[in-house]
């Protein structure tokens, strides 16, 4: 959950814009006239699931999905791109941009899976910690009004230090996922950088697409990470 | 400000030149720098009693106006202004070469130039101005208003010329 109404509003578009954009690839028979397969229309379901998974989590009520049942979700796409990396001769994932980036694709896709899980797993224990914090000599209301101007909850003060550590590394990690995918999405959209003859205009548009899509789902993850912990 | 008072005290107050000038019961003072200011000192708040934000916010403030360790901090303010303007004399020096390149006074630079710049170098780019924007959005309106004048302007001369830069 995230207190500051305005990031929450930020974060909502952000999640509902990709989570449109996956659910269109879902269902599209092909993309950049490359056909959909299976295995495409599953990852893409998987990004759905994570949209809506991030955008449930922005708001109060998102608190009262099944943390279980989410962990299981996630974790079985997290698999699933794991198999996706080692079959990748049989399974393409994401036809239109498989062509472009290859195996580190699949292996981004499983480890912002994991980091997925690792956010939803932590929650309670986040929750526990901002409380603890809030109820220890903040409650001041010029505490309350600095949790009120900050980004989010920030339990981070109240988590073993390897835990902070590790969500920032999952945090570092997916900045520089973002910014290295919407440079790929600048690139591709501008027709620029390296790309095989055989792939079309339209391929790299929607190539371009899925990128920046992907880009900005990561980023809104990490800012979810940062703000959550 | 200073020649309004005649008192050497309260004129040192001002001297200082920092917002702890509200502790003197300086009327001035109270007038340039807040009476809520003024009267939470009286009542014995001090900077030590703000909240971490509004500490930061101080500081902010008197990094920005080059009071928050003399010299260095004004060295540091004036390198990025320095900076600027030669970034602006460099821009009309660049406008006025092309010109006199092509026999007229000064020539606009083709538009649409940040398109050739590489996506490694963009990202980046992009992301920075987003989180500057999100925590001063007034600062951002200028550069979107001027990036969406240039991507109109780009994309009406490439539909002029046929898709052809």
């Amino acid at each position: 959950m995230i207190e500051s109404a305005e990031l929450a509003w930020i974060l909502t578009i952000v999640f509902a814009v990709t989570g449109i954009v996956c659910a269109i690839r879902c269902v599209q028979p092909e993309v950049g006239g490359q056909p959909q397969y299976i295995a495409d229309r599953v990852s893409s379901g998987c990004h759905f699931l994570m949209s809506a998974g991030m955008l449930a989590m922005v708001w109060p009520w998102g608190m009262e999905i099944s943390l279980t049942a989410q962990i299981l979700v996630f974790s079985a796409a997290a698999l699933w791109f794991v198999a996706a990396l080692v079959m990748r001769s049989r399974v393409r994932s994401c036809a239109a941009h498989g062509v472009v980036m290859g195996r580190a694709h699949q292996l981004h896709h499983g480890l912002l899976m994991v980091a997925m899980v690792w956010m939803l797993a932590l929650m309670p224990m986040a929750m526990d910690a901002m409380m603890a914090h809030e109820s220890s000599g903040s409650g001041t209301s010029e505490h309350a009004g600095h949790h009120e101007m900050g980004s989010g909850m920030h339990a981070g003060s109240g988590l073993p230090w390897w835990i902070t550590g590790i969500n920032m590394i999952f945090v570092l990690y997916c900045v520089a996922l973002g910014v290295w995918w919407l440079s790929r999405a600048l690139d591709a959209m501008r027709d620029k950088g390296k790309t095989p003859t055989s792939v079309t205009v339209a391929a790299l548009r929607a190539s371009g697409v899925d990128t920046a899509c992907h880009s900005v789902m990561s980023m809104g993850m990490g800012v979810m990470l940062f703000v959550m912990y | 400000m200073l020649a309004l008072d005649g008192s050497g005290r309260r004129t040192c107050c001002l001297a200082r030149g920092r917002l702890d000038v509200a502790e003197s019961s300086c009327g001035v003072a109270q007038w340039a720098f807040g009476r809520s200011r003024y009267r939470q000192r009286r009542r014995g708040l001090g900077f030590s009693d703000f909240p971490l934000l509004a500490k930061l916010t101080r500081w902010g403030n008197d990094a920005h106006m080059g009071l928050l360790s003399g010299l260095a901090n004004q060295i540091v303010l004036a390198l990025p202004a320095v900076t600027l303007l030669c970034l602006l004399l460099w821009g009309y020096r660049m406008w006025w070469l092309r010109g006199r390149s092509s026999g007229g006074f000064g020539e606009l630079a083709a538009g649409d130039a940040w398109r050739q710049v590489p996506g490694k170098v963009l990202a980046p780019i992009i992301v920075v101005i987003v989180l500057a924007g999100y925590f001063a959005p007034l600062l951002e309106i200028s550069l979107v208003a001027f990036v969406l004048v240039d991507i109109a302007a780009g994309v009406r001369k490439r539909k002029l010329t046929g898709g052809k830069q």
